[in-house]
């Protein structure tokens, strides 16, 4: 069943709401449209909908899985020996928005990445921010993500975010909010590409009937900013991609990214650094590298700087960073920007940096770490969302409405042994889209995440990842729990 | 762009040069295979080594045949047994594995026809190649190995290419080699044998298991001499089958690298240029020990190459 429709009080980051009014009359905004009508968006693809049979949409989704793994868009789960790869399930009904809609999300998904760059280059230089007593220092400085080395490292035009994974939900016609940044690694733009590149091959005459704004031009973009971002000096910057290696779950995107941008895709014993350059090892001798796409963690990077046990990263790699030697993108100690403590304090960023006012809000959040935020969440585990600060994946959180009460239970005991790990959303009902499922196209959950690329400006794609709840009732879209993905479509504005 | 097309990362340079070796090692397998099937169904039980006893021992050296009931179980483990990383599947496995480590550099075809190869096979298992099943097996595998190189022919970086080919030439110049050295002790004796004749049809299947039969056959019409079987399959340049032509090839395909240790490789390739060229291909049937000394020169450059171009780290610079 679908989770009960909360009343949202939307205030400002600084006051959380105190009043939750929960009905339940199961209730989500439906993206296609009322019982009354359709919205603009899903106009064009309504009758395609209301023609095609399940057989058809059961044969194309069985190509669409055959195509991918023709790709090899698949990825091996750890601790599985039987070899067998997984795809993410893709979902063969596209998700759409009109271009209006598009431009609002896409304008708070940029506004919100620049005032997070302000935010990490201002912590780690004169920390205005907290001199201002818009954020506590206990926040930034005391934050597990914190990294002391970045310190007074100055970095390409400030850019410490290069690309930016915006999640974004909505709970009804222009009501969106932002459920979290990922500033540090984020996956999943590979998806976005291929999913277009499936449905054209599947249903090419739906193109020919609706101008969806195109997307192939992501990895352009993406490697005019990264070699924006390179070194002072460097005329003809060298760009990599960095990948743990090839048995790593998103392998596939790192050697697909590398592809498209005609680079270098590498690991960590593939390059050294001497004389305080980066170089890599090839049949021709070594080359210097300026710019390193990395999709390593921090941890990794660089066994004398971080983890002395990492055989993923490269001695020496941090140094030659901090140097100016060499850029890293993402940045390193982008962390302490993107756990869902300091999310709480982004709309404050954006008023502090930029002077604006947020596009996009932010879910009503409680800090538990804040006394009575954490006593009227404890009295209302059963009607909120908690979740680790520094979770991800969907794991290690609270589901309260679909909780048992031992579940509840054990999780107020790690709530109470340590608050400040954790905080409380409202559950929201998000938005559901037309899905192909076992029962016929039915309406399913989804949320959305833009990427957002910054260097010489900040810029996005017109078009976006949507992950897909695929359980009935259900609002875990991640992937790793069941979740799978849809092709985005933005329609191109026609001129009145 | 000219940088970017003549070199290649070290580490995808050996990964490239074994993506060939592992197809062509796929290929050769289940040629062998199919020759000893035919073999074996030609002669009877009893007749001399068992053909697929002789197709272990050149293929999987590490296996004993005498515990192998040969053939169904024979069969098996060159084919479909994926612990073996030299069977069949086992190969294109490892094919695959290198593959994606280079798959940036690759085509999309490329990539494609490899992936497929692998996920169909393994819907291969050992029922599904006995009684008709073999042969669908072996036509399939020689297709799959045939369609991924064709599609490395458009590998745009030319010194892609050249490993892919070295890769596939010393390769070829492993199995031939081994191949020779266990069949040649079974056929001494007779220069001419007669058609029909048991060592007829030993020659043939050697010819057969070398993908040699038809170039011998327009070579030298229908009479099979030992010793022009021998010329055709160790010396003769036109046939790219034979080991002058696959050793010229592998040396060749070295000349592109330029790296500070490019004259060792080139070195050790050249010794194994030598090392044929000593060979006189008559005089094998009486003394086998030149394939010896051939298949340690192969080996020596193979090593002479990982060592030269595709070690990473500040040795290479």
């Amino acid at each position: 069943m679908i989770t009960a429709q909360t009343q949202i009080q939307i205030q400002s980051s600084v006051t959380r709401p105190r009043t939750i009014t929960a009905t339940h009359r199961p209730h989500a905004f439906n993206e296609m449209g009322r019982p009354d009508g359709l919205f603009p968006a899903y106009a064009g693809l309504a009758g395609w909908l209301g023609e095609a049979s399940a057989e058809v949409l059961e044969r194309r989704r069985r190509e669409a899985e055959a195509i991918f793994r023709r790709r090899g868009i698949t990825f091996a789960i750890y601790g599985d020996d039987s070899g067998a790869e997984r795809l993410i399930p893709f979902d063969v009904i596209p998700r759409v928005l009109t271009g209006r809609e598009w431009s609002h999300v896409s304008r708070g998904c940029c506004q919100r990445v620049r005032a997070l760059n302000a935010f990490l280059d201002d912590i780690y230089h004169r920390q205005d921010i907290v001199r201002a007593g818009i954020i506590p220092r206990a926040a930034v400085e005391g934050n597990a993500l914190f990294c002391r080395s970045m310190v007074g490292v100055d970095v390409p035009r400030g850019v410490h975010a290069h690309i930016a994974g915006v999640d974004v939900v909505r709970v009804g016609a222009d009501e969106w909010f932002v459920l979290e940044d990922n500033l540090r690694t984020p996956s999943g733009v590979s998806y976005m590409l291929e999913n277009r590149s499936a449905m054209q091959r599947l249903f090419p005459d739906l193109f020919r009937g609706s101008r969806v704004e195109p997307v192939d031009h992501y990895p352009d973009l993406l490697l005019r900013q990264l070699r924006a971002c390179a070194p002072k000096g460097v005329d003809d910057p060298r760009v990599v991609v960095l990948t743990p290696g090839q048995h790593n779950s998103a392998y596939f995107e790192h050697a697909f990214l590398a592809e498209r941008m005609g680079v270098d895709l590498v690991e960590g014993p593939d390059l050294h650094v001497d004389g305080g350059v980066v170089w890599m090892g090839t049949t021709a001798g070594r080359e210097r590298v300026d710019v390193v796409y990395r999709r390593i963690d921090d941890e990794f990077l660089d066994p004398l700087a971080f983890n002395p046990d990492s055989v993923l990263g490269v001695p020496g790699l941090f140094a030659a960073y901090r140097a100016g030697a060499v850029t890293i993108a993402n940045g390193v100690g982008n962390g302490v920007a993107d756990d869902k403590s300091t999310y709480t304090y982004v709309p404050d960023m954006i008023r502090f940096y930029l002077g604006e006012e947020p596009l996009l809000a932010n879910v009503p959040t409680w800090r538990l770490s804040d006394p009575s935020d954490r006593a009227y969440v404890l009295e209302h585990l059963d009607e909120l969302v908690v979740k680790e600060v520094h979770g991800s994946g969907g794991y290690g959180m609270l589901v309260g409405p679909t909780s048992t009460v031992a579940q509840r239970a054990a999780y107020r005991e790690r709530v109470l042994a340590d608050p400040a790990a954790f905080i409380a959303q409202p559950t929201l009902a998000l938005s559901a889209c037309p899905t192909f499922v076992a029962q016929g196209v039915a309406p399913r959950h989804v949320d959305l995440r833009p990427y957002v690329l910054s260097g010489e400006c900040c810029s996005v794609v017109p078009g976006a990842l949507t992950r897909v709840a695929l359980k009935e009732g259900s609002l875990v879209v991640n992937s790793s729990q069941g979740g799978g993905t849809k092709d985005t479509w933005v329609l191109a504005e026609t001129t009145p | 762009m000219h940088r970017a097309l003549t070199r290649v990362l070290s580490r995808l340079a050996r990964a490239s040069a074994w993506l060939a070796r592992y197809l062509e090692r796929a290929e050769n397998t289940a040629r062998l295979a199919a020759a000893a099937q035919q073999l074996s169904l030609a002669i009877a039980p009893g007749e001399g080594e068992p053909p697929w006893s002789l197709a272990l021992r050149v293929c999987l050296p590490a296996v004993d045949p005498a515990t192998v009931e040969a053939p169904a179980a024979a069969a098996a483990l060159l084919l479909v047994d994926r612990s073996q990383p030299s069977s069949v599947v086992g190969s294109l496995q490892w094919v695959r594995e290198n593959a994606r480590a280079a798959r940036h550099l690759l085509t999309g075809d490329l990539w494609e026809a490899i992936n497929q190869a692998y996920i169909e096979s393994r819907g291969w298992d050992a029922d599904g190649i006995g009684g008709r099943g073999l042969d669908d097996f072996l036509g399939w595998t020689r297709r799959q190995c045939q369609w991924i190189r064709g599609a490395a022919l458009d590998v745009p970086q030319r010194s892609l290419r050249e490993l892919l080919a070295w890769g596939q030439a010393v390769e070829r110049i492993d199995c031939q080699t081994r191949l020779l050295a266990a069949s040649l002790p079974t056929l001494v004796g007779v220069s001419e044998p007669a058609p029909g004749s048991l060592a007829h049809r030993r020659w043939q299947a050697l010819l057969a298991a070398s993908a040699s039969g038809e170039a011998y056959r327009r070579r030298a019409g229908g009479r099979l001499r030992a010793d022009q079987a021998l010329a055709l399959l160790v010396a003769d340049e036109e046939s790219p089958r034979s080991l002058a032509a696959c050793a010229a090839r592998a040396h060749d395909s070295l000349r592109g690298f330029t790296g500070a240790a490019a004259g060792e490789a080139m070195a050790a390739s050249g010794r194994v240029l030598a090392a044929v060229a000593a060979i006189v291909p008559a005089a094998l049937l009486a003394d086998t020990s030149p394939l010896a000394d051939l298949l340690a020169a192969n080996n020596a450059a193979a090593e002479a190459v990982e060592t030269c171009h595709f070690i990473t780290g500040p040795a290479a610079a």
